[in-house]
């Protein structure tokens, strides 16, 4: 008896220090693909002719919403249209929204909403500009932006002209990529930025590197000219006034891919960061007053470590290592790795790519989207990336490859990511051009799925099915005096363990995609939070004892 | 070239083995050595044959024996100073010669070796071996004309010898280029200049660049011929092909060649090339420079083109892995070293070039393990380091790249990119010090701001914040006037309607 015990015991130590020893092992972040079962059957359509024009590999976008205000969230699709027609000719060029119906399954029901768009799109942004509590999209394309008003009845209006938004009817027609709902004045109105591209024209394509040599490849935005950003401020009554000129946005060309907003240096104010493709991205420090000023030099993120500018695609503007302050990643091309910038305060960030082990992994990968989420809930931000190469034929003349899976790299809590990717289940042995992405809990479980887009094949729905019993807390926040969507609001969560973490409020993540606002903390064994929110008006708000695993609206004091 | 040394070393140890037939250890000593040789055991034959010399004194055959040993071991140093004794006992051993021209080269003397190799040649003028390596390093002392000759005797010598017809294509694409020199020194903004620039970059596929300059020739002389073919050749290729059509047009409606007022015209339609090359020795006109140099690039075109109608060789694959490279076309001369190689896979010389190639087409994941078994055989090479160096950086592997680089900076290569590579790795294995030692010995070469760029993180890193402000502020500078530059470039390149 006594010796059994002692096996017994000795057992337990031993499988404790197994565990102990193995916690990589634990929580290993899992997905699958469900799009099948689930009924989303999108398909990313960019219109290919062989003709290599520059707009083909850019799309597309999608965004997580709760569209119909039921609490579970649903999926909307951009697409891409015919080319160089820029014309939705059919319903396989639609945008598409699925309405999720709460079982594991979605509905088509972009017919109904009326969102199934016009034009080239390209990236979508969702916000509720009007605050009637029922989330809007603004969906950015190829010289046709539209804003679709949620009627709060299933349905939307094409509210772009009401709303001077229209940029068809202007000599710029521009190419936009990507845009974001964020409140930059602070007055409970969602502004809007766009993220504009370069000038292109269609019947004016160039051919790169030469139909001679047997084959076409997409050509360098090197040989386009930029464009500058946009932004809308919003009038509160429908309408919105451009004032990039006049807020120095204006003054700055690019070429824009995607933008994120975060608080970088704690001053109380949304600052914008802007991805640039082949050129110094920029950092628009809020100055007050309506004023920004480009301060992604002094700051150390416009360039990688080498002091040159990449191919820089998606990013993501949060506090991967739980320092209270908003960390950078940005995704870019193959052999140009992913730049990771550590925010180390005062308004400086420190290139990060190599010691977080990000360099290494993404080394052969060409990125989009990206986001940091926890995806396994043990309290700390992991990271994923979408890939792809932009041709769409790179095994022609190289030794990449085209067709590329995502990438999933956990947070080792030490400052490092761990490449995990052969470990994440079936979900990530899909390959494929794959481009948008957007972050939420599709099934309510607790634990952020993923929904990627794919070129010219079905998007990918990646329910996480990590194995873990970690807790977390999903809030859902309401601003009275602030926007009611509470974007740019800064959680601070600390779990009983004293860990603390921070995020904030906003859709805008990725690459040219909109995720859910609603914001989600792993929360490990803790089975209590307490929360501290930073409104957008100032107004601070405390909350103590908070339950862990549930969805937690909270409004505005 | 194995089977030829080893030719020279049979015969040299057959006629060692006669002479000490009558000393029994002396001969057993030389049978070893013989065997080695043969069994590629290069040290121990080094070892035995150096025993041998010292045992027999004043034997020219046998110091030739241990040259050659030394040669199949890779130390050409020694093997010279061998090879300098044998040429000095028996000043017609056309052997010593050659392999004193060929060691000179490998330890990069190349004057040396030229000389070397006029004896070999000179002694054994149907010495195919001696021939090609002679043109070879002419060319690499600027010889070209020289060179042509060497090349055009082992031609009528060996018409199927391919180091013949690549040699003889290398050659005149060099007197292409020497006339092109000339031409441009002394009418620079002539149509002749901006003519040939266009069909160079043509050649490379670079369209833009192309246009611009058969543009520019055309402002100067719009009759000149060839032109506006040239451009119905960019536009078809650019997917223009109603502008292509204008443009042939155009070249239809030029009037003929005037045989009597334009001579050189004239031989170059009916292809007289070497009429033309003759015509224009010594001349000095920017014409007569203009149309030599079209006549060595067509004359080189030829060469090529009957290496091409031979079977595949070395020479065909690396002749079109070099175009390839210049092209930009990495991925096709990866293959074509590939194809090479097939034809000499022990060539440690294709090997690198292999290497080089899957650097330059990014694919470090191949370049890696053929680096490491090169830096196997040749540890001590500062071009392989480096090569190593920067693709283990490129892999995202700075603390492996480490030592490599710091190998390739002792071995004095390219120091201004060793330096700049293991600025990169210092700061990212986070040693700003080092870093900023490193980057401010290459500061001075930076042109578009990234190594200022580089040396702010650095300083900033170390909490010189001035500093830091002030590389910022020349980062700024030079990558605007980078960015001027591009713009500016960019504009002109422009493809437009006719």
């Amino acid at each position: 008896m006594l010796r059994n015990g002692l096996l017994g015991t000795a057992l337990l130590i031993l499988s404790s220090s197994v565990l102990l020893r193995a916690p990589d092992l634990i929580g290993q972040p899992t997905f699958e693909d469900i799009a099948e079962r689930a009924g989303a059957h999108f398909v990313l359509r960019n219109g290919a002719t062989g003709k290599k024009h520059l707009i083909e590999p850019m799309t597309g976008g999608v965004a997580i919403l709760d569209y119909n205000n039921d609490g579970w969230p649903d999926l909307y699709f951009v697409n891409g249209a015919t080319v160089p027609g820029l014309e939705k000719i059919d319903e396989t060029y639609s945008n598409r929204l699925y309405r999720n119906n709460a079982d594991g399954t979605f509905s088509d029901v972009t017919r109904q909403a009326g969102v199934g768009g016009t034009g080239y799109s390209m990236g979508v942004a969702v916000g509720d500009y009007n605050n009637d509590g029922s989330p809007d999209i603004f969906v950015a394309g190829v010289g046709v932006n539209t804003l679709y008003r949620n009627r709060g009845d299933g349905s939307f209006e094409d509210a772009t002209a009401k709303a001077h938004l229209s940029n068809a009817n202007s000599s710029r027609r521009l190419w936009s990529v990507a845009a974001g709902w964020f409140d930059y004045d602070a007055d409970g109105k969602l502004d809007l930025f766009v993220v504009n591209y370069l000038t292109w024209n269609p019947e004016n394509e160039r051919v790169c590197p030469n139909a001679t040599a047997g084959y076409r490849i997409y050509c360098d935005p090197r040989y386009y000219e930029g464009l500058v950003n946009s932004l809308y401020h919003n009038n509160g009554d429908g309408t919105f006034t451009d004032v990039s000129a006049q807020s120095g946005i204006g003054a700055h060309k690019g070429k824009g891919m995607s933008a994120t907003f975060a608080d970088y240096d704690g001053d109380g104010k949304l600052d914008i960061f802007v991805t640039n493709d082949t050129m110094p991205n920029f950092l628009f420090h809020n100055e007050g007053g309506g004023r920004f000023r480009e301060t992604a030099l002094e700051a150390g993120v416009a360039l990688n470590d080498n002091g040159q500018p990449v191919s820089s695609m998606g990013v993501d503007f949060r506090d991967y290592n739980n320092d209270g302050r908003d960390d950078l990643i940005i995704t870019a091309l193959a052999g140009e790795s992913f730049p990771v910038f550590r925010n180390l305060g005062s308004g400086i960030f420190k290139g990060a790519t190599f010691e977080t082990g990000v360099a290494r992994a993404v080394s052969s990968s060409s990125g989009w989207s990206t986001g940091f989420f926890d995806f396994n809930n043990d309290g700390y931000k992991d990271l994923f990336t979408a890939n792809g190469d932009v041709q769409d034929n790179v095994e022609v003349y190289s030794s990449r490859r085209s067709r590329q899976p995502n990438l999933m790299l956990m947070n080792r809590k030490n400052g490092t990511f761990q490449d995990c990717t052969a470990q994440a289940g079936a979900g990530f042995k899909q390959l494929g051009l794959h481009r948008g992405a957007a972050f939420g809990d599709l099934d309510r479980d607790g634990k952020i799925d993923i929904v990627v887009t794919r070129l010219n094949e079905p998007a990918e729905i990646l329910r996480n099915i990590t194995g873990t019993n970690n807790n977390w807390l999903t809030l859902l926040l309401e601003g009275r005096k602030s926007n009611r969507d509470g974007i740019g609001a800064r959680v601070e969560v600390a779990d009983a363990s004293g860990l603390k973490q921070w995020n904030h409020v906003t859709t805008a993540a990725g690459y040219a995609s909109s995720s859910d606002r609603a914001l989600h903390f792993g929360l490990g064994r803790s089975t209590v939070a307490r929360v501290a929110i930073l409104w957008p008006s100032g107004q601070r708000q405390k909350l103590e004892n908070v339950h862990a695993d549930q969805v937690l609206k909270v409004r505005e004091p | 070239m194995i089977r030829l040394l080893l030719g020279f070393s049979l015969t040299s140890c057959l006629c060692a083995v006669v002479v000490f037939a009558q000393d029994q250890t002396l001969a057993q000593k030389s049978q070893r050595a013989r065997e080695a040789m043969e069994q590629g055991r290069f040290s121990e034959a080094v070892q035995l044959y150096s025993q041998l010399v010292r045992e027999v004194p004043g034997e020219p055959r046998m110091i030739m024996n241990l040259a050659l040993a030394l040669h199949s071991a890779g130390d050409y140093e020694r093997a010279t100073r061998q090879l300098r004794t044998v040429t000095q006992m028996d000043p017609r051993s056309g052997a010593a010669w050659f392999f004193l021209g060929l060691d000179s080269l490998k330890l990069g003397r190349t004057s040396a070796a030229v000389d070397a190799l006029v004896k070999a040649v000179d002694l054994d003028p149907v010495n195919k071996m001696a021939l090609a390596e002679l043109g070879g390093a002419l060319l690499l002392v600027d010889r070209a004309k020289e060179a042509a000759e060497y090349f055009q005797r082992l031609a009528a010598l060996d018409a199927s010898d391919p180091k013949a017809w690549q040699g003889l294509g290398l050659s005149y694409a060099a007197l292409s280029q020497n006339a092109f020199a000339v031409l441009d020194k002394i009418a620079a903004e002539s149509a002749y200049v901006f003519e040939l620039l266009g069909h160079s970059r043509l050649n490379e596929r670079k369209y833009r660049s192309a246009f611009y300059f058969f543009r520019r020739a055309l402002e100067r002389n719009s009759q000149l011929r060839g032109v506006h073919s040239a451009l119905a050749e960019i536009y078809q290729a650019t997917d223009h092909p109603a502008w292509a059509e204008l443009e042939r047009e155009r070249e239809r409606r030029l009037q003929p060649v005037d045989c009597a007022a334009e001579p050189l015209a004239c031989a170059f339609e009916q292809r007289q090339f070497d009429k033309i090359v003759n015509q224009t020795r010594g001349a000095a006109t920017a014409e007569a420079l203009y149309w030599q140099a079209r006549a060595y690039t067509e004359l080189s075109a030829e060469a090529f083109g009957r290496l091409a109608m031979l079977p595949p060789s070395v020479e065909i694959h690396e002749l079109l892995a070099k175009a390839y490279r210049i092209q930009n076309l990495h991925d096709r001369s990866v293959a074509e070293w590939q194809e090479a190689l097939k034809f000499a896979p022990a060539d440690t010389r294709l090997q690198k070039e292999l290497a080089t190639s899957y650097f330059l087409n990014q694919d470090y994941a191949s370049a890696h393990p053929l680096l490491e078994r090169l830096l196997h055989l040749e540890s001590r090479s500062g071009e392989l380091n480096l090569l190593m160096g920067e693709t283990l950086l490129s892999m995202q592997r700075p603390s492996d790249a480490l030592k490599h680089l710091e190998a390739a900076e002792r071995l004095s290569v390219d120091q201004s990119r060793a330096h700049a590579a293991l600025g990169r790795v210092y700061m990212a294995l986070d040693l700003p010090d080092k870093a900023i030692a490193q980057l401010k010995q290459v500061a001075a070469n930076d042109r578009d701001g990234t190594l200022h760029y580089q040396l702010a993180k650095a300083y900033s890193a170390t909490g010189k914040t001035a500093l830091a402000a002030e590389e910022l502020k020349l980062y700024q500078r030079l990558a605007a006037s980078a960015a001027e530059r591009h713009a500016k470039l960019n504009e002109e390149y422009q493809i437009t309607a006719p």
